[in-house]
């Protein structure tokens, strides 16, 4: 009895160790797994993973709009955009990347020319360091909070009770000119895309993309930096 | 709630919403009514933030942490909005920096064939953000700000979509902008997690002064604001976190260029100095000045000293080499940056006070070597420093603001450069930090040679590299390069340069106001 006891208590940190560990293997994945789609569908696991943390935590309204929203809406328009821009595989030259694969027949002729210098080894290399560099600081920030620990905070969550409510109250008296500008960086990043993206008068739109050219011009300019 | 406390926010946004919807029923050849609206907003939220710097801030002098009066100023909007001195100051820098800066993209706009309403009504989003930056001494609200000035940012910089190096100056700017924001947003989730607070007057009482890295004190907070400074880093391009500049500055329309270097980064220090300024402050004063001033300063304090030695020392010796006016400038303005972190290893209420002089006397004169490089572009010369030859003979007025601004630049006594470097050089030697005085100084020197090189290239070299030859193939101008010193002068870049220049010698005489103001501001941090 006292096992069980002690089985039910221990079932939320189990959970949050679980979960901690299903988004870090699929966030490592994201940046590991050639094809793009299936790239995406490693970043819907780590949404869903930080949904469930969230519910955890006793804020459902947060995990119910985290499901709704990036597992639901933003994973869609990723698999949108992955359609649409006929994307499909990642290389390992970071320069020929977007090349490999556009439709656009002018940057597949242009892809070959990036191409040979670049052998998969230095990628290695910066993904070994990059990884011993997290891992480093992980470690850091984790000694830090068994050493300091974290203060106090008043969560309204923490009574259980549903959390839509509270949310709602602070976004609209505390946080209410926040959560005004925040419409104005949507509207930012909608017209900034929009104008990026949009095609007239025949000019080039693949400025975001990353289109070679763009970054044959980057290497080949001599830079003193 | 009283909203008038954010009226220059609201105009700033209305007028860039206003001016999307104004473009929609333009006519093309008529669109630069979009930039004469995009001034109207401009100078209307500056008479707001007039009206509230007169109606509204708490001028009373309170004590400041070293004793000396300082303005109170107050937060309203749920803690969300500081109101007061700094912020009003700031803003209304913000405000003239976009107003400059409109005035110098009209027919850079028009020639170059921008999206004209987008690009004004992004460059008002963006001076929206800088403004809440300044604003705000919560962590939430400086980071909406933040992003809302990247993310305009990043779309400025690829407006020229013929032109491979905007495109290629908008994915830099956006990948490293990306990578800063992720670093800002965790430092600030740690920050929060080891205060319990999102306000960054929290962190005085949270015990960072006096910690060590996974030490005593508060290890979380004090991590938080080490990340909290790479973050910035980026934003400010001081020395590791620079490499991205010099690319996106010079791919992106060089109006945006000259926003670049003045308008983002000051937004940035100005939030710099508001998270770290108090903290930074309360650790000098609580650790005395120790030997070489830097034992008190805890490791904030050694990191932005050793950031502003590596910053300007880099920025300056790298703008030796370049061979591109905008590049040149780019590494200039990143030399800069390192002066003004100065302030900040300083860390005095003088310290502070100095930066903000700085910031007013570097964005008057960046402006204005800006402008002229616009001017000329204009009338189809090229950004290479070879192209400016002979013009102290083609273009003499140019040449002469030119000189003004880089005289300044350099830090020549009548300029505002003079007084902002000599205010920080007084502030370090004050705070027993006369070692980073003495960097400042060899530093100012070195970049006597690659100002001294344009002004070599404008005064004594003959004609005989005119641009003609690449200045119009490299850069796509439109405009043959030929008989500049026909051509009458743009009135609205004319205009802008003559406010920037005038500005230069105006802050220089009014030095010893406005320094008491920026005392005044920078007190209330």
């Amino acid at each position: 009895m006292s096992f069980l006891d002690a089985f039910v208590r221990a079932l939320p940190t189990l959970g949050l160790f679980t979960l901690a560990a299903i988004i870090l293997v699929s966030g490592f994945m994201v940046s590991q797994v050639r094809r793009i789609t299936h790239a995406a569908f490693f970043m819907v696991l780590a949404f869903t993973g930080v949904a469930g943390v969230f519910i955890l935590l006793g804020a459902d309204f947060l995990g119910a709009a985290q499901v709704l929203i990036y597992v639901g809406a933003i994973a869609v328009m990723f698999l949108f955009a992955i359609m649409v821009s006929d994307l499909k595989e990642l290389s390992d030259n970071p320069r020929g990347t977007a090349a490999a694969t556009t439709a656009d027949g002018s940057s597949g002729a242009a892809a070959p020319a990036a191409r040979p210098d670049g052998s998969p080894s230095p990628r290695g290399a910066w993904s070994v360091l990059s990884g011993l560099v997290a891992l480093g600081f992980a470690g850091f920030v984790l000694a830090a909070l068994a050493k300091a620990g974290l203060p106090a905070v008043e969560v309204p969550a923490a009574s259980g009770l549903p959390t839509t409510a509270p949310i709602g109250r602070a976004l609209f008296t505390t946080f209410l000119l926040p959560f005004e500008v925040a419409s104005i960086v949507l509207l930012a990043a909608l017209v900034g895309a929009i104008v990026i993206a949009a095609r007239e008068g025949g000019g080039e739109a693949e400025a975001k993309a990353g289109s070679p050219p763009t970054s044959a011009a980057g290497g080949g300019k001599g830079d003193a930096a | 709630m009283d909203w008038s406390l954010v009226l220059p926010e609201l105009i700033v946004a209305g007028a860039g919403i206003g001016v999307l919807l104004l473009d929609l029923f333009l006519a093309p050849e008529k669109r630069r009514l979009t930039g004469y609206a995009s001034l109207a907003g401009l100078a209307a939220a500056m008479v707001a933030s007039l009206w509230l710097a007169v109606a509204k801030v708490d001028w009373s002098l309170a004590a400041g942490a070293d004793g000396s009066p300082v303005a109170a100023g107050f937060t309203a909007l749920g803690g969300m909005i500081a109101v007061d001195a700094f912020s009003v100051l700031l803003k209304l820098l913000f405000l003239a920096i976009g107003l400059v800066v409109v005035l110098l993209g009209v027919d850079f706009a028009e020639k170059r064939k921008l999206p004209v309403g987008e690009f004004f009504a992004l460059l008002l989003f963006a001076v929206l953000g800088m403004m809440l930056m300044a604003g705000s001494r919560d962590l939430i609200l400086i980071y909406l700000g933040l992003e809302t000035t990247a993310i305009s940012s990043y779309a400025l910089a690829g407006l020229l979509k013929d032109d491979l190096k905007s495109g290629e100056a908008a994915l830099k700017y956006f990948l490293t902008g990306a990578l800063a924001s992720a670093l800002i947003l965790f430092g600030m989730a740690l920050v929060f997690g080891g205060t319990g607070s999102t306000n960054v007057t929290a962190l005085l009482g949270a015990g960072v002064t006096t910690g060590q890295l996974g030490g005593a004190g508060n290890p979380i907070a004090l991590t938080g604001l080490v990340l909290l400074v790479a973050g910035f880093g980026f934003k400010l391009a001081a020395v590791p976190f620079h490499f991205w500049a010099p690319d996106a500055y010079e791919g992106a329309p060089t109006p945006v260029t000259a926003f670049f270097s003045v308008g983002p980064k000051a937004a940035a220090f100005a939030v710099v100095l508001r998270i770290f300024g108090p903290v930074l402050a309360l650790g000098g004063s609580a650790g005395g000045a120790g030997a070489g001033g830097l034992a008190g300063a805890g490791v904030l304090g050694v990191l932005f000293a050793v950031l502003a030695v590596v910053t300007m020392t880099v920025g300056n010796l790298t703008a030796l080499a370049q061979k591109n006016i905008k590049r040149m400038l780019a590494y200039s303005s990143i030399a800069h940056a390192g002066y003004l972190l100065v302030g900040l290893a300083v860390a005095t209420p003088r310290g502070f006070a100095a930066m903000v002089y700085y910031l007013l006397a570097y964005a008057a004169m960046n402006l204005g070597a800006f402008a002229v490089v616009i001017w000329l572009n204009n009338r189809g010369t090229g950004d290479e420093v070879s192209d400016y030859a002979g013009l102290g003979r083609r273009a003499p007025v140019a040449a002469l603001a030119m000189l003004v601004c880089f005289l300044s630049l350099i830090g020549i006594p009548p300029m505002a450069g003079f007084f902002g470097k000599f205010y920080l050089f007084a502030a370090a030697v004050e705070a027993n930090m006369a070692w980073l005085a003495v960097v400042m100084v060899i530093n100012s020197a070195i970049s006597v040679g690659y100002y001294y090189g344009v002004v070599r290239q404008m005064y004594l070299a003959g004609d005989a590299a005119p641009a003609e030859d690449h200045g119009g193939a490299e850069t796509g101008a439109p405009v043959p390069a030929e008989a500049t010193s026909t051509v009458k002068g743009t009135p609205l870049v004319g205009l802008a340069l003559g406010l920037a220049v005038v500005a230069v010698f105006a802050l220089g005489f009014l030095f010893e106001p406005l320094a008491r103001l920026a005392r005044l501001a920078a007190g209330g941090l």
